[in-house]
């Protein structure tokens, strides 16, 4: 959608509220995404699904399926294992998942076989017409069987090559435990507690549910291998890829369009290796689309089962907190090791406490993968520490949000984990939401069939760290530029605000800045477009590289001889005091080569450290490059005769640093929040002995738009980050922290009833009411 | 998922005990069964094929006994597996069946875990318990209708194969072990059924 | 046509059938597309009530003024269908055709005593839809029968009624549990969805009843009708009770209106 250009102003600029450049079109249907892309001649796969939860693959007969009309080709695992090795298995944190199951199937819906047809009903048709002889294996549906069982939902562990932190893991037999995470600081069971709460809790998994669904085109041109893809990791997906067909980095590439969507769901090993794989070995066009029924077996967010206390002393401290936390992550690990890692080590919650004890675990389990999901686990464990505080409030008889507030980490205070806090408003953050929902105002809690509540939580997590970053900016002589970075634009509004960046830097209007979209032949390296990471990570590369832009710039109209009457605007020539408008920009540009659309291009890289964790105590100086703080208020009311929920207002605080954009920090606060409510209420993917049951938009529950609060309000804090671009951190998780434990917290208020399993349903409120 | 049921047969359990020793009296009491055999001491295997507004669907089952009680009250564990290849599904059950004493009749009750995976796993629960029912209605009406000493007339309308009197055979009690084809062959059907929603 | 073609299937709005192509469970070789048929969209009213061509759609329905005012029940209750996309495709016809336990305007056109044209080449036939749901995901349409009509009678006047629709999940979610209730002249009407196998109808004489005695008497006739399907919505312990909270919410606030009038 071409904007009209409207006079520079600071609007565009950081801090400005630009609409996004693709709003109009999104929302119209106009941008062109990976799925709408005219593929030609091209072999449409489908493939072959696992009927049984656990087996050992004995046979697999495509003759049939090879008989069909139409059919170029079936293949199975084990064709592919015996052409590409061990090769084919693949992930980011275990190399474990074969792009199509060779040895053994681990979940119901896992692909066996893949044909190649002239058309998708046709490559459909063949896939089900595959069928597959299996040796049932013990099935181990829960983390209860995992963790005491006998069965193994994998033989040896297999941590890939590239982190070197899980090396000792590697052959590690007889156990369904593929990472455990421990953080000890001071001695939790010695601290003789005036008041211990303790909890066990649940969050089930759930899925992104992304409108558009994941899509992967592969061909082979001029010997490489190339691929257009629905990925927010484009430069993982090259490497994984370059490893898999053993080819340099220089023979594939990765492209992408406008992501509809993706919430997690698009990252690491989706589609991308089988269609890789297959585009190889057939030397053709090959296409995958996930159905809607088929991306709900994609990937989901993990499941948890946390066991925890709280602990005050008699002087009303916080003095301990343990955590056992279980990451269910289903047949393959994918970044569940991280998950647990980094939700793990903020499970005791942003809050001063002397000693604490927590293990998280990473568990397989015969079920779906589980794998990254907005928030990275953090919701998971913040449903605990957020519920064991409140009722710890109400057992010490103080006010909820006024014992948070009191115990609330504050800047350069170490948390337990090890890490100083800086840019973490978490007190900003809940005074925002308290005042939003005028907390001091008791609400009319009622005293027959509605009654009302009002609940607080607040949020913790770290941005991925290390990461890195690259940019690469290409300034056009008419002073418009073209900025090259593999950020995705996933909806999030990444290109918009990055081109706010370069326009405030090189001060021109930010709709001539265009952000080249993913292209591994193109764009630099970037690690992932998640974790929030890229507002600060790719924002500072985008910011340096705009900065080496003027710097450049300003050196070469240093060099130029002054032309004070030009435009008879002597003012202009504002070289010493380091001014730049467009028209300057192109003067120098156009001076300095003697060519119209003349191009000049700088680079820069940002890449963020971390300290390990200690061996012994999991701690850490520093274990992340910044903090997300967040803090969600809430006023309800419940139906005791049919147990539903009505949210009246619902306000969401997320600390930025600083907002480069905040119409668009808003969005994200209040489209995390919408998820979040959905994640409390209702939302969750039932499974039954290893079937999902409601995996299809049918059954499947999101919040609609008569979900919604009354009121919903996004509020901004800005404690600007010493190290962010301008100040600016990420925003994309903040939002949906704290959602689920302000919910439950206000129902706890309403009623007086604590639940601990995620969602709390109409059904769940009511049999919690009958047994009181 | 948990399905539990019991259903009356009019006829004394000493009665209707023997009809589930004889593999061809369960065939024709099975809706859709075509196939049924032994295979040795404690596993069968059995074909259904269910033909419903021309669509014909054909799913094979097998069951192994895991034991067998035959005192006043009669009891069978078995696991059930049945396939549906066209529908890209596969069942696993737990179940047991029991029959007692009830005045002149019998009741026969049956538990059973199930297992559905794939497509038809998909469906949910709703239409796989009321599928069971109608099925469970339907053998009931069909085991009756075997245990009376006449050819019934007004039999109860089925969709595939004509319920035809049995021959009552006396059998060995080691042959006891075949109530379980009943059971296999009820949810076999019921899987089979599942597959057969055509929207209305 | 038919009776003609191989193993046919009657294609309405299509919302139903769609899903199951989607889900790969539907194996029909011929769809025959009422929509080319010209006709079927018509809503004719006259003092005994309503005629609705089955291609009429659920929105259609909802938003017509003569079904506003002749049957304002009804047009409540296809108010209540799904979201405005869907209602603005699904066919009152196939809604009914579909014969599904959860589907909302059932319980309506219960209570109002509809009743369904029906039309095969051996001519047309009338059948009260409160004859019409036979049996789980069964109704008393013949394979080769088309819905070629919904009659409505018109609702009298200084009646009362109430449409409540309960979804356990999401607010916008299919029923959890739905009732039509219609008051007219001291007979309460009853229809059920999603409460058992079939959409269920009971109806009791109010006469000389307070609005207490009608909720416990419509309590008393709808126990026996319940016979909830478990699901992911909700056990059938907790079916059971929204049963009682809607009829009771219902036949208070249809009750309420009478006493208003
Ligand atoms: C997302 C979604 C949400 C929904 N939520 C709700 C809800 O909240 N409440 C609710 O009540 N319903 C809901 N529905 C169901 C919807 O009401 C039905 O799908 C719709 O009414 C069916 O009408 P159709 O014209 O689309 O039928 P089709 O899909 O065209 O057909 C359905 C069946 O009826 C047959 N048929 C169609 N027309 C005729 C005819 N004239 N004569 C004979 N047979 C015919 C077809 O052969 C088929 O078997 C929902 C559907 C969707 C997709």
């Amino acid at each position: 959608m071409p904007e009209t250009p409207e006079k520079t102003s600071r609007q565009d600029w950081v801090g400005g509220r630009r609409a996004r450049y693709d709003a109009l079109g999104r929302v119209r249907g106009v941008v062109g995404h990976v799925g709408d892309q005219p593929v030609g001649t091209c072999a449409h796969v489908a493939v072959h699904r696992s009927t049984q939860p656990h087996a050992a693959i004995r046979a697999v007969h495509t003759e049939e399926a090879l008989a069909i009309d139409g059919v170029y080709a079936v293949v199975t695992g084990a064709d592919l294992h015996k052409r590409f090795g061990e090769a084919l298995l693949t992930g980011p944190a275990f190399a474990d998942q074969p792009a199509l199951a060779y040895d053994k199937v681990r979940f119901v819906g896992e692909p066996v076989a893949a044909v190649l047809a002239a058309d998708l009903a046709t490559a459909r048709e063949a896939a089900d017409a595959v069928y597959v002889e299996y040796d049932e294996l013990d099935p181990v549906y829960d983390l209860d069987t995992a963790l005491n069982g006998e069965s193994y939902v994998h033989d040896e562990l297999r941590p890939s090559a590239v982190f070197g932190d899980l090396r000792h893991l590697d052959g590690v037999r007889d156990t369904n435990i593929n990472y455990e995470y421990r953080l000890r600081h001071g001695n939790p069971n010695k601290v003789s507690g005036a008041r211990t709460v303790r909890g066990e809790f649940w969050a089930p998994p759930t899925h992104h549910v992304p409108i558009e669904l994941p899509c992967t085109v592969a061909w082979v041109e001029g010997g490489r291998l190339e691929m257009l893809t629905t990925t927010q990791t484009p430069s993982y997906v090259r490497q994984t890829i370059a490893d898999l067909l053993d080819l340099p980095l220089s023979r594939v590439r990765v492209t992408t369009r406008p992501l509809g969507g993706s919430f997690g769901a698009k990252m690491y090993d989706r589609l991308e290796p089988l269609a890789a794989a297959l585009a190889w070995q057939f030397q053709r066009k090959v296409r995958l689309a996930a159905s809607r029924e088929e991306a709900f077996l994609l990937t989901t967010r993990h499941g948890a089962a946390i066991t925890s206390t709280l602990t005050a002393d008699a002087g009303g401290q916080l003095s301990a907190a343990t955590a056992d936390v279980a990451y269910d992550t289903g047949a393959y690990a994918d970044v569940g090791p991280r998950i647990t890692a980094k939700s793990g080590m903020v499970a005791p919650g942003p809050y001063r406490i002397g000693s604490v004890d927590v293990r998280s675990r990473c568990v397989y389990t015969n079920k779906p993968s589980a794998g990254p999901f907005r928030g990275f686990g953090v919701p998971q464990v913040t449903w605990s520490h957020e519920s064991l505080i409140d009722e710890l409030a109400h057992e010490l008889g103080e006010d909820p949000y006024a014992f948070r507030r009191e115990h609330l980490l504050r800047e350069g205070d170490l948390a337990p984990m090890g890490t100083r806090m800086h840019s973490a408003d978490f007190v900003g953050c809940l005074d925002a939401v308290a005042e939003s929902i005028s907390w001091d105002t008791q609400p009319d809690r009622g005293t027959g069939r509605i009654r009302r509540g009002r609940g607080v939580a607040v949020g913790v997590k770290a941005v991925l760290t290390p990461t890195i970053a690259n940019a690469v900016l290409q300034l056009n002589q008419d002073a418009s530029a073209t900025l090259m970075i593999s950020t995705v634009d996933m909806g999030q509004g990444s290109d918009t605000i990055m081109a706010q960046i370069v326009a405030d830097v090189l001060r021109v209007d930010s709709r001539r800045v265009h952000v080249v979209r993913a292209d591994t032949d193109v764009t630099p390296y970037d690690t992932i477009t998640a974790g929030s990471r890229s507002t600060y990570h790719t924002g500072n590369a985008v910011r340096a590289v705009a900065e080496s832009m003027r710097v450049r710039l300003l050196a070469l109209a240093a060099e130029q001889p002054e032309q004070p009457e030009q435009h008879g605007q002597p003012e202009r020539s504002g070289v010493d005091t380091g001014e730049l408008d467009e028209e300057r920009i192109a003067e120098i540009v156009h001076a300095h080569f003697g060519a119209r659309g003349a191009t000049l291009t700088t680079e820069a890289n940002f890449t963020s450290s971390w300290s390990p964790y200690d061996k012994e105590t999991g701690r850490s100086e520093k274990v992340t490059e910044h903090w997300f703080a967040g803090a969600v208020g809430v006023r309800l009311a419940v139906d005791t005769a049919t147990g539903r929920v009505h949210l009246e207002h619902l306000a969401v605080a997320g600390d930025v640093g600083r907002a480069i954009n905040p119409a668009l920090v808003e969005q994200q606060l209040t489209g995390a929040a919408i998820m979040g409510i959905g994640h409390a209420l209702f939302d969750q993917l039932v499974l039954d002995q290893g079937q999902l049951v409601n995996g299809t938009l049918l059954d499947y529950q999101l919040p609609s738009i008569r979900d919604l609060p009354d009121e919903l309000t996004p509020i901004i804090v800005e404690s600007p980050h010493d190290d962010g671009p301008f100040g600016a951190k990420g925003v994309g998780e903040t939002g949906i922290l704290a959602v689920a434990p302000a919910i439950g917290n206000a129902i706890r208020d309403a009623i007086g009833l604590r639940f601990t399993r995620l969602p709390m349903t109409p059904e769940a409120i009511v049999t919690a009411l009958e047994s009181r | 998922m948990k399905l539990a049921s019991e259903f009356s047969v009019p006829a004394s359990p000493t009665e209707v005990f023997p009809l589930f020793f004889d593999p061809d009296a369960m065939r024709r009491c099975i809706p859709g069964c075509e196939e049924l055999e032994r295979l040795d001491e404690s596993t069968y295997r059995g074909r259904l094929v269910n033909e419903v507004a021309h669509v014909r669907f054909s799913a094979g089952f097998s069951a192994a006994i895991e034991s067998v009680t035959d005192s006043d009250v009669k009891a069978v564990k078995a696991v059930l597996k049945g396939e549906d290849r066209k529908l890209g599904s596969s069942i696993k059950i737990d179940a047991q069946l029991r029959i007692r004493p009830d005045g002149d009749s019998s009741l026969v009750d049956y538990e059973m875990d199930m297992a559905l995976w794939g497509k038809l796993g998909r469906l949910g629960e709703p239409i796989i318990r009321r599928r069971s029912q109608e099925v469970e209605r339907e053998f009931a009406a069909l085991l009756a209708a075997a245990c009376a000493p006449q050819p019934v007339t007004g039999e109860p309308e089925r969709s595939t194969g004509t319920a035809a009197v049995p021959t009552v055979a006396p059998s060995p009690p080691s042959r006891t072990a075949r109530t379980v084809a009943v059971v296999a062959a009820v949810l076999a059907v019921i899987a089979v059924l599942a597959g057969m929603r055509r929207g209305r | 046509m038919m009776s003609t073609v191989d193993n046919p299937m009657v294609y309405g709005g299509g919302t139903a059938i769609q899903i199951l192509i989607k889900q790969g469970i539907l194996f029909a070789d011929n769809f025959v597309d009422l929509a080319g048929i010209p006709g079927l969209t018509e809503i004719t009213a006259d003092a005994a009530g309503l005629r609705a061509g089955p291609m009429v759609t659920a929105r259609g329905m909802e938003t017509d003024d003569r079904v506003r005012r002749v049957a304002p029940l009804a047009s409540t209750a296809y108010r209540h269908v799904a979201n405005p996309r869907v209602r603005n495709t699904a066919s009152i016809g196939g809604n009914l055709a579909h014969g599904d336990y959860r589907l909302d305007p059932p319980p309506a056109l219960l209570a109002l005593d509809a009743t369904v044209e029906a039309t095969s080449v051996r001519g047309t036939r009338s059948l009260p839809v409160r004859q019409f749901f036979v049996d789980f995901q069964q109704t008393a349409l013949a394979p080769d029968e088309l819905v070629t009509a919904v009659r409505i009678p018109a609702q009298p006047t200084g009646s009362a009624y109430r449409f409540v629709k309960y979804s356990s999940l999401s607010a916008n979610d299919w029923p959890c549990a739905s009732v039509a209730v219609l008051i007219a002249g001291r007979e309460v009407h009853i229809g059920l969805g999603a409460l058992a196998p079939v959409p269920r109808y009971a109806s009791f004489d109010a006469t000389g009843m307070t609005d207490q005695a009608a909720v416990d008497a419509a309590l008393e006739v709808i126990a026996p009708l319940l016979d909830p399907i478990p699901d992911v919505r909700g056990s059938v312990r907790y079916k059971r009770r929204l049963a009682q909270v809607i009829v009771e919410d219902a036949v208070r606030g249809a009750w309420k209106d009478l006493d208003n009038a």
